[in-house]
């Protein structure tokens, strides 16, 4: 089986899937008259390629590795992967060339450099070396603009947060595993119970 | 779907729709079940339900930007449609490109366009808020003093807004106001914790602010007749603009377009650009529109023995002034000078916002499609407030903070992460809807040398918001914190913004309705005072601007129209 067939008879597995839980909810005919549409459709438009293979856009190798830690300890690995484990280094180096202007861009670039200058002159190694606990001191360090760091640098170290925490709640591991993902709900229920839910959704906010 | 799309075509039909949104979809709808032979001319491409959804139901992680739309793609063709909340890499092909459509503002002024030039123009894009207009809002010019009486009443529209409603299908809950009158509603959607303590606030503490679900054109309950047009239920996904193959909101793709389709009756002419209308000074009649082809920009002409322009309030106003001829020259059917005039929007500048504590358990499921709303408690003279005529609506709702609005909290790591995993503050928020005069220096015109890549002047506006206005929403800041604060939010921030008109995209007035031709453009039928057989149903032809959001207006109106056209036809006297 190639690999396109295998992913059709995967959609279309799950469209079949689907289409049987809404039966239940909306009846057979109605369910049967969104066949046609576009209302399951599992988009193949655009596939991560191998993060390994893929050359940076902005950043160099080097800064790439720094950021990919930086995103790990900002969003560790727990039992669900980290920031850096979906990488998370890669879409913000990719959202950035395209999304931002070159202020931005600098912005990042800046405290990507800002974070490794202060591994090396902290402990003589580059950020993405460090020990978990010590890279954790010291991005606390400049999220909380102490021990050294400027206003500019926790400016800039925020606008990463969030590149990182966009990345990776809309990442597929951060949305629907880390969080919990509804496409289709049904319909609206107000006031359940957070415990029934177990999680945020992380299919808020994107109509 | 539809009899045929049309290229060529001498026919003459019975009536010629110009644009496919809400307002042309009804009128097309309404004549095609009525056995009239019907064009409908859209300047865009068609857009097949469902099928044309390119942006529905892909997952943030499958699109490249994860919904961002790439900047020099915004900065070369959308800075100005982007301005829109709805506007992102999903829905971005459902906006007009800026690049295509430029238009030019008065010195010193400014204005927000947002286009929707395809076969079901906005409708596919809008907030799907649909609420009635009251009898003092008919009233209200002639109380004042400000913009001229509408000429027709609440009770002239009644029986057409519950036509509309129970085709669109309309979410809401019956609540017996002056203000407001009830719709034909199927069930509301639920309101949560927090909105539920403030509408119990308001009920105690605010006697005049009731607040209540916003009424929504969503299928909560769907007819018979709304399934076997390909409707089904909301799911509460509520990413509605990127199309919806659930048909679960009115959309002319969802509802007007397969019930007229279902007649034979109806023919579209899609990428067709009216450039003007065609008129006959000897029978003082229009016989038709002249068009230019959207992609090669030929020169075609269709013909029909009664016109309706539903092309927008700025669309049709500018296909009125660009049809000029000896007896007209200010404009066709302008004999009152008043075409362009009198131009409108809603004012959304001022929001509000808390935190309420003590509903940390609850949560929801689903994503609702509409939120509160607490309508004009300002809706008479005598309810005027001391600093300001006319009145605003509150629209909001609560929701709990998430990851969107948590990043820059201070804090990395296991603990970081582990909070982002849980929702965070329940937070309610107020925007104030309001009122804007009728005034004769708001205007749009054609711009005397530019045109667009089709030949056609460019729009000029020039319209701005007076003291009135402003004065309005400093009031609706602070009676928002004092509703707030009475509820026992914390963290109350109110912030009053000075965005353009235009960004409501509840532009009205232009080619006003009105009793005297001398001062206005259309009768109480929305039929022009000096050509018969020419009528304008959308949103040029209001009077005020009311509160509320004017869609179903439009609805009704058009409802209204047709049948007085149709009757006129049988009376031979059309």
């Amino acid at each position: 089986m190639t690999e396109k067939a295998h992913t059709e008879d995967k959609h279309d597995n799950q469209k079949r899937k689907t289409l049987v839980a809404l039966s239940g909810l909306i009846g057979a005919t109605a369910s049967n008259i969104l066949l046609s549409g576009n209302g399951f459709e599992i988009a193949t438009a655009y596939a991560n390629s191998d993060a390994k293979s893929r050359k940076p856009k902005l950043f160099t190798t080097a800064q790439l590795e720094v950021l990919e830690r930086i995103c790990q300890t900002v969003i560790p690995k727990t039992d669900t992967p980290g920031a850096g484990d979906v990488d998370t280094h890669g879409f913000i180096d990719n959202q950035l060339h395209h999304c931002f202007d070159t202020t931005a861009q600098k912005a990042i670039s800046n405290v990507i450099d800002t974070i490794d200058q202060s591994a090396l002159a902290r402990h003589k190694k580059s950020f993405s070396q460090l020990e978990s606990l010590t890279a954790h001191t010291l991005l606390n360090d400049i999220d909380l603009c102490k021990s050294g760091f400027k206003q500019k640098d926790t400016e800039q170290f925020k606008f990463l947060k969030y590149l990182i925490v966009f990345g990776y709640y809309t990442s597929e591991i951060g949305a629907s595993q880390e969080l919990t993902y509804d496409p289709v709900p049904g319909g609206f229920k107000a006031n359940v119970a957070l415990s029934d839910i177990g999680s945020a959704w992380g299919s808020l906010g994107f109509f | 779907m539809p009899s045929s799309y049309i290229n060529e075509s001498k026919e003459e039909f019975d009536v010629l729709i110009v644009g496919s949104g809400i307002t042309g979809g009804w009128a097309a709808k309404e004549f095609c079940e009525r056995g009239f032979k019907t064009l409908m001319v859209e300047r865009g491409r068609a857009v097949k339900h469902r099928v044309d959804y390119i942006g529905e139901n892909v997952r943030p992680w499958k699109q490249p930007f994860r919904q961002r739309v790439e900047k020099k793609l915004v900065d070369d063709q959308y800075k100005i449609q982007q301005q829109c909340y709805a506007f992102n890499d999903a829905t971005k092909h459902f906006f007009g490109n800026d690049k295509d459509l430029p238009y030019s503002t008065e010195k010193d002024t400014k204005f927000s366009w947002i286009r929707a030039n395809q076969l079901g123009g906005k409708s596919l894009l809008w907030h799907r808020q649909s609420y009635r207009l009251c009898d003092s809002d008919f009233k209200a010019n002639s109380l004042d003093g400000y913009g001229n009486d509408w000429p027709i009443r609440y009770s002239d529209l009644e029986g057409f807004y519950s036509h509309v409603e129970e085709f669109a299908g309309i979410s809401g809950t019956p609540e017996n106001l002056p203000q407001l009158p009830d719709s034909k509603f199927q069930p509301p959607f639920e309101l949560m914790g927090p909105e539920l303590a403030l509408k119990a606030t308001l009920e105690k503490d605010f006697p005049d602010q009731k607040l209540i679900i916003g009424r929504a054109a969503h299928l909560t309950q769907p007819t018979e007749l709304q399934v076997s047009l390909g409707r089904v239920q909301c799911q509460a996904r509520n990413e509605c603009q990127k199309g919806c193959s659930f048909g679960a909101y009115f959309s002319t793709q969802s509802s007007t377009l397969p019930a007229a389709a279902k007649t034979n009756m109806l023919h579209i002419a899609p990428n067709s650009v009216v450039h003007s209308l065609i008129y006959d000074d000897k029978t003082k009649r229009v016989k038709g529109v002249r068009v230019i082809d959207n992609d090669d920009l030929s020169e075609r002409e269709y013909f029909a023995k009664i016109v309706f322009l539903c092309a927008s309030t700025v669309g049709s106003t500018q296909i009125l002034l660009n049809s000029s001829t000896k007896e007209f020259p200010n404009g066709l059917a302008n004999s009152s000078g008043v075409l362009g005039h009198y131009l409108m929007d809603h004012n959304y500048n001022a929001d509000i916002g808390g935190t309420i504590e003590g509903f940390e358990g609850e949560y929801f499921k689903g994503r609702r499609p509409t939120g509160i709303y607490i309508p004009n408690f300002h809706y008479e003279p005598d309810r005027y407030h001391s600093k300001f005529i006319r009145g605003y609506a509150f629209a909001g709702g609560a929701y709990r903070e998430n990851w969107g609005s948590r990043a820059s909290e201070d804090g990395i790591g296991l603990d970081f992460k582990n909070r982002l995993k849980q929702p965070g503050k329940w937070k309610i928020r107020l925007s104030a809807q309001g009122e804007m005069l009728p005034q004769f220096e708001n205007r749009m015109s054609l711009h005397s040398t530019r045109k667009d890549k089709w030949g056609i002047p460019l729009v000029n506006f020039d319209i701005k918001w007076s003291d009135n206005e402003r004065a309005m929403m400093r009031s609706a800041a602070k009676l928002g914190e004092k509703m707030l604060s009475s509820l026992g939010a914390t963290e109350i921030w109110s912030n009053v913004k000075d965005d353009a008109p235009g960004l409501a995209i509840h532009e009205v007035g232009t080619a006003r309705m009105g009793r005297d031709p001398k001062e206005s453009v259309l009768n109480g039928f929305n039929q022009a005072h000096d050509i018969s057989n020419l009528f304008v149903t959308d949103g040029a032809s209001f009077c005020s601007t009311a509160v509320q959001n004017p869609s179903l207006t439009f609805m009704a109106l058009t409802a209204r129209a047709v049948d007085y056209a149709a009757k006129e036809v049988k009376a031979g006297r059309l």
